[in-house]
């Protein structure tokens, strides 16, 4: 079976004031498609630092990673922005909706740069179904954190991603919007068979995943 | 309400903020260093422009009391309130064994020179024992002269101590041609009554520093006495110098204005990047009231460190110019002065508070929910009805007290309308400009994002558009002034000025004449004209001593005999202000005449002048005033007769002729052929005008390129206003899949379509504005550089490229997670 993600001895490290800070040390593992990974451990263990490595938006000071066939350690930046407009979603536990774009506005976006065709249509639809229907022209200041989260849930998958990178999508929100949000993200994995990588420090939340690793001080302690 | 732990925290905010605070420092320091720095500059030209006319004076006053010396009572009177040199001048013939020369001589007192220094070579006292001479090196040369050599005026013997190679007070003095100096004891061996009329008793007079009493004052019963200042040396000098200085002081005013615009940016920016801060100041509890106190104080402790720092920069600089740029023109000592650094700090904080209410009003908008909600939304903000009464509150204060302190208070006061109007008109117009985006539909993704970023920053915009419109209409205005200014200077330069001129010039020697002229340098260019004399003696048949009083500042024109010409065509440096140029048919006697004499003595066109011409009165009509340019030193008449009439009475011929440049010319020859022709020569005072007008040209150009780069990095630096909200979307777009340069290209674009609008709205209105400046309230001709501004545009742009393409670039090519949150 192919491996969407493929990781082989990452690190992560910077330095400072001389001294070298180690963030990452020998990370390696596979993802498949449609398949659900969780990614626990304490925080400042490296899990966010690693979920970002793999969206493309850190680069690993050393080690391989390939994306479908892609080498990501080895591509220009350029590339590597190309293939996660179409096919990587991002969630953020900050949310990080473009601030002056209404909720339908932040959904369309990735859909237009990507030239699907109706993209308002879409983006309503989705919303429609995330139950912000009623709240499609409120600006991002104007949602609650649930409902903030949703359209940033909505934003990610609205252009069909082969998987959702999700870094602690519930750490802003209480127990009922949490519920919400990780079930919305799960029905659409299972649904459209795209792959989730889920960061999270909620061992109960992980456990709804097909693997879950453990990370500890940068290192994988756990591969279940 | 204030406590001393409140000021401890405030201190310790202050101290912690000093990343955040180092780059509104160097906002704040650039716009109050251009300040202060024409501030400095601008005294420090006017000290040494008033230096440069109190040295071609030779003093800051010279009275002159004609033929007779002053009273000996009025005299003390004046030495006690002021330093003073005693002068006689007058025309004499200075002989060798076997030639002799016209010249002009100066006998001073001990006291000479009041100011400046006299040059000789070789440097030697005078012996006192002896009648000693100094001489111009054209005399020396023409008559061979040697150093001890004895040489004879009337009878008496002078000994040569040595050739005159500089002297401070050479106007006037100058258009004698040759001239030489002696000391005042040695009259006493000359016939004063045989020196004839162009005899003058002169008295240099230096102001004490411990007294301020006007001279004016003190000799204002003394009628007969004629008083000039250093300020009305010379009329056009001194117009291009009141002229300058009045410009300077609208660039300083135009500085301020620009520092105004750099202040209210670096507010909003300082007031922006704390928005985080100060809605976690509120959380805990601090009242608002203390939340803008701590926000206040640290803005005004930032501007008087920035002033002060400025300030003093300012002074290095403007005491390191001279070196810079190898001149002479700006005060090499110029000292920090307390008033001066008050005076910018107190213009300063005005301006601060006339924006500080607004933008610390935007504070209460800061709340803590925003905070909780992460909410990075941009800031609504507009001026409020108070706000709009409280700002204008201070400007019209400000406005109040530049205009007042200006020497040109009105002048200074229609600046700061044409000020208003921008800032009105660019408000208007980015509203506008704003509406047109609206109607932009497309379904291009790039389009789109700039029409959205255009609507969702339009408060911003607004901001930018103002900051850019007022910046640029000020900079082109400053620009086009000051090339207008600079390029009547130019033409005021004696660049045309003949080197001699050659009078008496007889009908037989004419070819002869031109002939050895064209021996000497082929080259030369010479001007040669008939001429005559004549002497006003009625007007309208009343004689002129009885209509036209010795107080009338044309008084000269009747004042004995003058040259007239005639010429088929009107001179090339004088025109027409009033009817028409000869009527050729008419054999009567036709007068044009110099426009500001006609208006001194209230001449109409049909007044008939009596002139006596060769013993002979003759009536003639003015047929036409003419505008004549005496400054710039070639041959003018304030008489012109028509041909007709001058061609049937006795004339000689006057010529005026400049020599190939850095040829070596030896006259000698030329005044050994033609004895009866007198010659005067203009080199020296020439020089000297040209060195000064060169001055203010360069300090006018350095000023205003100054003011120009200064306003333009803060015209620059407003687009930095929503560069954090822009950095936090633009990493947004790029985890979403845009590229860095796809992403830079929306924002070129964007500033493109904001500023090249706002470029050429401003470069109209500040041509219009600069046209009405220049020729109604300086009075100059209006020159447009239009190559030079366009110039200015394109730089402006490509650097607004450029720095928008860099800060960006380093931002989307950074890691964008740590990017992020850091933001």
């Amino acid at each position: 079976m192919g491996y969407l993600f493929s990781l082989k001895n990452i690190s992560l490290h910077y330095m400072l004031k001389q001294e070298k800070i180690n963030i990452l040390n020998n990370i390696s593992l596979k993802i498949k498609k449609n398949e659900r990974v969780s990614i626990i451990g304490e925080s400042g263990s490296g899990k966010t630092s690693l979920l970002m490595i793999m969206a493309g938006l850190q680069r690993a000071s050393g080690g391989l990673m390939t994306f479908e066939n892609y080498n990501f350690t080895k591509i220009s930046e350029e590339q590597i922005i190309e293939i996660r407009k179409s096919k990587i979603g991002m969630i953020f536990q900050d949310f990080y909706l473009l601030p002056n774009y209404s909720a339908l506005e932040n959904v369309m976006f990735p859909l237009e740069i990507n030239k699907l065709i109706n993209p308002k249509k879409k983006a309503i639809a989705i919303l429609e179904e995330l139950g912000l229907g009623k709240k499609i022209n409120n600006l991002p200041s104007e949602l609650s954190g649930g409902e903030q989260q949703r359209v940033a849930i909505a934003r990610s998958i609205s252009f069909n991603p082969e998987i959702i990178l999700a870094d602690e999508p519930t750490g802003n929100l209480d127990a009922k919007n949490s519920s919400i949000v990780i079930k919305i993200l799960f029905d659409y994995s299972k649904r459209y068979q795209k792959s989730l990588v889920l960061v999270t420090h909620d061992e109960n939340l992980a456990k709804k995943s097909d693997k879950i690793i453990k990370i500890k001080d940068g290192e994988i302690e756990d591969n279940d | 309400m204030i406590d001393k732990t409140f000021i401890f925290i405030c201190l310790k905010d202050f101290f912690r903020n000093k990343k955040k605070l180092s780059k509104i420092f160097f906002t704040f320091f650039l716009s109050l260093f251009v300040f202060s720095s024409v501030l400095v500059l601008e005294s420090s030209i006017k000290q040494e422009l008033n230096k440069s006319s109190v040295m071609l004076l030779g003093g800051d006053f010279e009275i002159t009391s004609g033929k007779n010396p002053i009273q000996k009572v009025i005299l003390e009177k004046i030495k006690k309130n002021f330093q003073i040199s005693e002068i006689i001048e007058f025309n004499t013939i200075i002989r060798n064994e076997s030639e002799s020369l016209p010249i002009r001589v100066k006998a001073f007192d001990e006291n000479y020179p009041l100011v400046g220094e006299l040059k000789i070579t070789p440097e030697k006292v005078m012996k006192n024992n002896e009648n000693n001479i100094y001489v111009n090196k054209n005399t020396g040369f023409i008559l061979d002269l040697k150093i001890n050599q004895k040489v004879k005026i009337q009878d008496t013997f002078f000994v040569v101590s040595g050739f005159i190679e500089d002297l401070p007070d050479l106007n006037n003095f100058f258009s004698y041609g040759d001239f030489a100096l002696i000391q005042k004891k040695s009259m006493n061996s000359l016939d004063l009554n045989n020196l004839g009329s162009f005899l003058q008793h002169k008295y240099k007079v230096v102001k004490n520093q411990k007294n301020d009493q006007s001279l004016k004052n003190l000799l204002k019963e003394e009628k007969n006495l004629k008083i000039r200042s250093s300020n009305d040396l010379n009329e056009q000098l001194s117009k291009n110098s009141n002229n300058f200085i009045f410009f300077l002081s609208i660039v300083s005013i135009c500085s301020l204005l620009i520092s105004g615009i750099g202040l209210y940016n670096s507010l909003l920016s300082f007031i922006n990047s704390n928005r985080l801060q100060i809605s976690i100041y509120k959380s805990l509890g601090i009242s608002k009231f203390r939340v803008k106190v701590l926000m206040i104080f640290q803005i005004i402790l930032m501007l008087v460190f920035s002033s002060l720092f400025s300030y003093l920069l300012s002074i290095l600089t403007v005491n390191n110019l001279n070196k810079i740029f190898d001149t002479d023109l700006f005060s090499s000592k110029y000292k920090f002065s307390f008033f001066q650094y008050f005076a910018i700090l107190s213009l300063s904080l005005i301006i601060l508070m006339t924006f500080l209410f607004p933008i610390t009003k935007l504070l209460d908008k800061f709340n803590i929910s925003d905070l909780l909600k992460k909410n990075r939304q941009n800031l609504e903000f507009s001026f409020d009805k108070h706000s709009i009464l409280i700002c204008s509150f201070f400007l019209t204060i400000f406005i109040s007290i530049t205009s007042i302190i200006s020497s040109k208070t009105y002048e200074t006061f229609l600046i700061f309308i044409f000020f208003i109007i921008c800032l009105v008109l660019f408000f208007y117009f980015s509203k506008f400009q704003n509406y047109l985006i609206y109607f932009l539909n497309t379904n291009n993704i790039t389009l789109r994002i700039i029409k959205k970023n255009i609507k969702n920053f339009s408060n911003f915009n607004s901001i930018i558009s103002i900051s850019m419109g007022v910046g640029f209409s000020i900079v082109f205005f400053i620009f086009i002034s000051s090339s207008s200014i600079n390029s009547q200077i130019n033409k005021s330069m004696l660049n045309f000025a003949p080197d001699y001129f050659f009078v008496g010039i007889q009908k037989e020697d004419y070819k002869k004449f031109k002939y050895a002229i064209n021996e000497l340098d082929e080259n030369a260019k010479n001007k040669i004209v008939k001429i005559s004399s004549a002497r006003v003696t009625k007007i309208n048949d009343l004689a002129v001593e009885k209509i036209i009083s010795k107080q009338n500042d044309s008084f000269w024109f009747i004042n004995g005999e003058r040259r007239i010409s005639w010429q088929e065509k009107i001179p090339e440096n004088n025109y027409l202000t009033k009817g028409k140029w000869w009527d050729k048919e008419s054999k009567n006697l036709q007068l044009s005449i110099d426009d500001k004499v006609a208006h001194n003595f209230k001449l109409n066109l049909g007044d008939k002048l009596t002139l006596n011409i060769a013993g002979r009165n003759v009536v003639g009509e003015i047929i036409n005033f003419r505008k004549v340019d005496y400054t710039d030193m070639t041959i003018n008449f304030a008489i012109l007769i028509n041909p007709q009439y001058g061609n049937k009475i006795p004339f000689e011929h006057l010529a005026s002729i400049k020599f190939s440049e850095n040829k070596k010319i030896n006259l000698k020859g030329l005044i050994d052929s033609f004895p009866n022709i007198t010659y005067f020569d203009l080199r020296i005072i020439v020089k000297k005008t040209n060195d000064f007008l060169n001055k203010v040209f360069l300090g006018g150009g350095l000023i205003s390129s100054f003011v120009i780069f200064i306003g333009l990095l803060v015209v620059c630096s407003s687009f930095k206003l929503i560069e954090s909200f822009k950095n936090y979307q633009n990493m947004i777009f790029k985890i979403l899949g845009l590229k860095p340069k796809h992403i830079i290209r929306i924002l070129l674009i964007e500033v493109f379509l904001i500023s090249i609008p706002i470029i050429v709205s401003s470069l109209l209105l500040s041509t219009v504005v600069s046209y009405v400046f220049i020729n109604y309230i300086i009075g100059f001709e209006w020159h447009y550089p239009a190559t030079t501004i366009l110039l200015i545009s394109l730089t402006f742009l490509i650097s607004l490229t450029t720095v928008i393409f860099i800060s960006n670039f380093k931002n989307l090519t950074k890691n964008t997670y740590s990017q992020l949150r850091r933001l």
